[in-house]
């Protein structure tokens, strides 16, 4: 029995030697100057065009993953209360896809649609007279980086949230309404109670989700705009002179950003209060 | 008080509730009694308004309901599942109805208080649902229905989910709290010795239509179809001669009869059958007595088997012609029927009042 | 009561959300100042660096896949029935990929893989490792869930007490057991390769043509072509994660279904 334990060698070695030893070389790296330990990396990226970089993609993934998760809540409770089979499976699949699959070809997609010349944006100027450039909307800012990001960021939250709210027991809405209380008094004091330890941790992963994106920004706004991702993306590619250095600082820095998001997930999870045991369960006691 | 008339249910090809029709007085207790999946509980949601009619009316009271909302009905309803608020503690489930009627906070104090009380749960109140077990979670289910004084508490299934003792106990203490309130009780259960204990009447379900309706007694004693008859308890059926019709002293129809020399009153509820034909009654196993043999016209029977249950043993019984009966007795006395034994074996009906059953012996020892 | 047409409204816009920018895209690809063609596609079939790209793809996803069963399934199976301790920590460290993006991960790959005797920047041969850790989480939660739901221990148990040897039982009864697990989470991981764009463009500095890097590069050149492309990509994307989800099995039950699946996307996220 003791032997089988060698079948975990090979897996442990891989996460050491493909995740572990190059994320320690990134914090090695970025601490090291010309003189050994040196905090020069770091204080570069304190200087305006990382520190806007910074305020830049923490405020695009801020509301973009908001709005997202508000909206996937709303989705995922309306999903669960028709009783529309075939609907929902496509609909787990497109989302699926959406979430996590789909990267540059959807970007591409966006590109297509919404872009200067893109199909949507010739429709509306043509037959609704209405100028979304001329509005302002650019697929390469801020305001057009936002609607992409919700293109993969909605479907995300829909898929978290789903089990959860699915597993709000029907019996707490009609038990609220035989009791005198209105459908947003269910809302107001069952559900979004009850939800809250999951919307929270959902809302953790769709921020780290989007503070990390990398391909959609690439591709849509490429360097004119300044986000985290992009710029240490550009410190690999060498557009500019090959400063690895400061890109390790940055990537730190974001770790640090996605860690402490992530744990919002995790420790959301625990403190969920539909795992306890009551209502249906109580059957199997 | 509440008034079901000619209620229907269809769910795209299934009927769930056929022509459902009931009548219950103030401060009744009632039980939907049958097998799984013949409606009862779609007949209780559609009381409480979280299921629409097909057709029919329901009333509470003189007001026709039929098309509220469950909000304005007013109608305590405790879920098989309890369905407590899960992010509330025990004392804030059962305050929740009275908050959504805006009573001030005194009054609501008080009246919550008084219930953590009557189910005995006063220093429990501060608990969550997950923290409490099964029957503590299902009493304060209980005292939330009842929190806003509803003229009528619906129950589906209330102790189903519980283990048999405390099922056994919170039987008690639902009884008491219903005839203390003295609130209008509609059950639904499964369970056939729930629903005897318990209700004052029985309304027996199949198939979305109703069987019977009746006192426990009238349930368990005189089925009027052979699906309530195989539904509740054990029945021996028998085929009798009728002897004879004679009326007791508050005017019911009683029959003389005969099976296998052995006559015996009978309480008559369906249609009389004239003198002299032959009738197929259901026996319950317990109303079958064993006498020494010979003893007051019984019928000569053989033990021939036992089977214990703890309180009773039931006896597997030979008669003359070769036929077989169950009979329970008290395990108390078994010891005095071994297997091989033979008996004097007679029907009593315990419906009957002592006089009649003595009459019918007394008529047999001197047969015609 | 139920409010059933505000959740079809919802439902509504959700798909339009999603479904707009696909039809764009197609729109897109075969519009030809307002006519209708389908040059873009033939173009594309009879380009030849699109088909050594898509070979290229298919070439490295595959190899993913077999890493990843290899490295992957073993431990896993192991794991759950006889080391659950050591289960959790490595189900724990499978999601380090999400404090290591792509481009986190590529930069630190450039240096660290980038003096001899790993002089490995700038070739595909890292590709693999990398999609194997992108692809690790949902791949292991696809055989876990497996593995939870069929009652492998049980079954190995009772091979063995019925006298099969510990191989035996291992081959005729586990592999089989565990094989739709493993198909779903290799279709999860090949599709993570079909599709990946930043390492592959940071380690290899666009060297190596995979469809997303030829993708990216075409679109700019020749816009109906790109996005032809782009189209058959997502194509191929939907109908692999419809394969994982079931999508297209007939009359499996609702909940389960639904259940099953979410909850292997949702730990797999
Ligand atoms: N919402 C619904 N949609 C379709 N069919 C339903 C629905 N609710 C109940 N039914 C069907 O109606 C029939 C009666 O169901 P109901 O729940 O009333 O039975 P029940 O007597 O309460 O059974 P049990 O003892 O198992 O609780 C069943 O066949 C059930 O499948
Ligand atoms: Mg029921």
């Amino acid at each position: 029995m003791r032997l089988g334990r060698l079948l975990f060698l090979p897996i442990f070695a891989f996460l050491l030697i493909f995740a572990i030893i190059p994320a320690f070389g990134v914090l090695s790296s970025s601490l090291t100057g010309t003189h050994g330990l040196s905090f020069t990396f770091y204080r570069q990226t304190f200087s305006q065009q990382y520190y806007n970089a910074f305020w830049t993609t923490t405020w695009l993934s801020l509301t973009s993953s908001v709005l997202a998760a508000i909206w996937g809540f709303v989705i995922a409770f309306a999903l669960v209360r028709t009783s529309m089979t075939v609907l929902q499976r496509i609909i787990t699949a497109l989302s699926s896809t959406m979430a996590n699959f789909a990267g540059l070809p959807l970007a591409v997609a966006f590109m297509a649609t919404l872009g200067t010349s893109g199909i949507l944006t010739l429709f509306l100027q043509q037959y609704l007279h209405v100028d979304i450039v001329a509005m302002g909307f650019n697929l390469a800012a801020f305001s057009g980086l936002f609607v992409a990001y919700l293109s993969f960021l909605t479907p995300l939250a829909v898929i978290l949230m789903l089990p959860a709210v699915s597993s709000l027991h029907q019996e707490w809405e009609e038990a609220m309404y035989t009791l005198g209380a209105s459908f947003f008094l269910y809302l107001r004091k069952v559900a979004v109670p009850v939800l809250l330890p999951s919307m929270i941790g959902t809302l953790g992963l769709l921020f780290a989700n989007a503070f990390s994106t990398y391909v959609t920004s690439y591709e849509l706004a490429g360097s004119s705009i300044n986000l985290v991702p992009i710029l240490i993306g550009y410190m690999v590619n060498g557009n500019v002179s090959m400063n690895l250095g400061l890109g390790d600082a940055l990537s730190m820095e974001e770790m640090i950003v996605l860690g402490v998001s992530i744990s919002f997930y995790f420790f959301a999870q625990r403190k969920s209060l539909l795992h306890a045991r009551e209502g249906r369960s109580a059957n199997a006691t | 008080m509440l008034t079901i008339h000619q209620l229907n249910k269809r769910f795209d090809h299934l009927q769930a509730v056929k022509d459902f029709n009931l009548v219950m007085q103030p401060g009744e207790f009632v039980t939907l009694l049958g097998p799984s999946g013949s409606g009862k509980t779609t007949v209780l949601r559609m009381v409480a308004g979280l299921e629409s009619p097909t057709s029919g009316s329901i009333h509470l009271g003189d007001v026709d309901v039929t098309h509220l909302t469950p909000q304005k009905r007013n109608i305590g309803l405790v879920f098989q599942s309890y369905a407590l608020f899960p992010n509330m503690s025990a004392y804030e489930n059962i305050a929740f109805p009275l908050h959504v009627r805006k009573q001030d906070k005194h009054t609501i104090q008080k009246r919550v208080n008084e219930l953590l009380a009557l189910i005995g749960l006063t220093n429990r109140k501060d608990h969550l649902p997950h923290q409490l077990s099964g029957g503590e979670r299902q009493r304060v289910a209980l005292a939330r229905a009842l929190s806003f004084h509803p003229p009528l508490l619906l129950l589906d299934e209330p102790l189903s989910a519980l283990d048999a003792k405390v099922r056994q106990s919170l039987r008690i203490t639902l009884k008491e709290i219903q005839r203390t309130l003295g609130v209008t009780t509609l059950m639904v259960t499964h369970d056939q010795e729930e629903a005897l204990e318990l209700s004052d009447r029985i309304v027996v379900m199949a198939k979305g239509a109703v069987e019977q309706v009746g006192t426990a007694m009238d349930i368990y004693y005189a089925p009027q179809t052979a699906f309530t008859e195989g539904f509740i308890g054990e029945t021996n059926p028998i085929t009798a001669e009728v002897l004879d019709v004679i009326a007791s002293p508050i005017g019911e129809k009683i029959y003389n009869l005969r099976w296998h020399h052995h006559v015996f009153s009978w309480l008559a509820d369906r249609h009389i059958e004239p003198q002299g034909t032959s009738i197929t009654i259901g026996i319950r196993p317990e109303s079958f007595h064993f006498l020494p043999v010979g003893g007051h016209g019984s019928i000569e029977a053989t033990i021939v088997d036992k089977l214990f249950f703890g309180s009773v043993t039931r006896f597997i019984v030979k008669l003359p012609d070769h036929t077989t009966v169950k009979v329970d007795a008290m395990s108390a006395i078994s010891q005095q029927y071994p297997i091989g034994a033979k008996v004097g074996l007679l029907i009593t009906d315990p419906r009957l009042p002592i006089g009649f059953v003595d009459e019918a012996v007394t008529m047999t020892a001197n047969p015609s | 009561m139920r409010r059933k047409w505000i959740s079809k409204i919802v439902i509504f816009f959700f798909i339009l959300q999603m479904v707009i920018p696909v039809i764009g895209l197609m729109i897109f690809s075969i519009d030809n100042e307002g006519l209708f063609t389908l040059s873009s596609y033939q173009t594309l079939f009879t380009d030849p660096s699109f088909l050594s790209s898509l070979m290229n793809s298919l070439g490295i996803s595959l190899v993913s896949v077999v890493l990843t069963i290899l490295l992957v399934t073993p431990p896993i199976w192991y794991g759950y029935l006889y080391s659950p301790r050591i289960l959790r920590v490595l189900e724990a460290m499978s999601f380090i990929t999400f404090v290591l993006p792509g481009v986190v991960l590529g930069l630190a790959y450039v240096q660290f893989f980038s003096n001899p005797p790993f002089a490995l920047a700038g070739t595909p041969t890292l590709l693999p490792f990398a999609f194997t850790l992108f692809g690790m989480p949902y791949y292991m939660q696809s055989v876990l869930n497996r593995l939870r739901h069929s009652e492998a221990k049980l079954y190995h148990d009772v091979a063995r007490s019925l006298g099969s040897s510990n191989l035996r039982s291992l081959l005729r009864v586990q592999v089989p057991l565990l094989a739709p697990g493993i198909l779903i989470g290799s279709i999860l991981v090949f599709s993570i390769g079909m599709g990946e764009f930043t390492i592959t463009q940071l380690t290899t500095g666009g060297s190596f043509m995979t469809l997303p890097i030829y993708l990216q590069v075409d679109f700019q050149n020749n816009p109906l072509a790109g996005a032809a492309m782009a189209v058959i990509a997502l194509l191929i994307a939907i109908v692999l994660v419809s394969l994982t989800l079931g999508t297209f099995r007939r009359r499996k039950k609702r909940r389960e279904a639904i259940h099953v699946n979410h909850s292997s996307v949702e730990q797999a996220v």
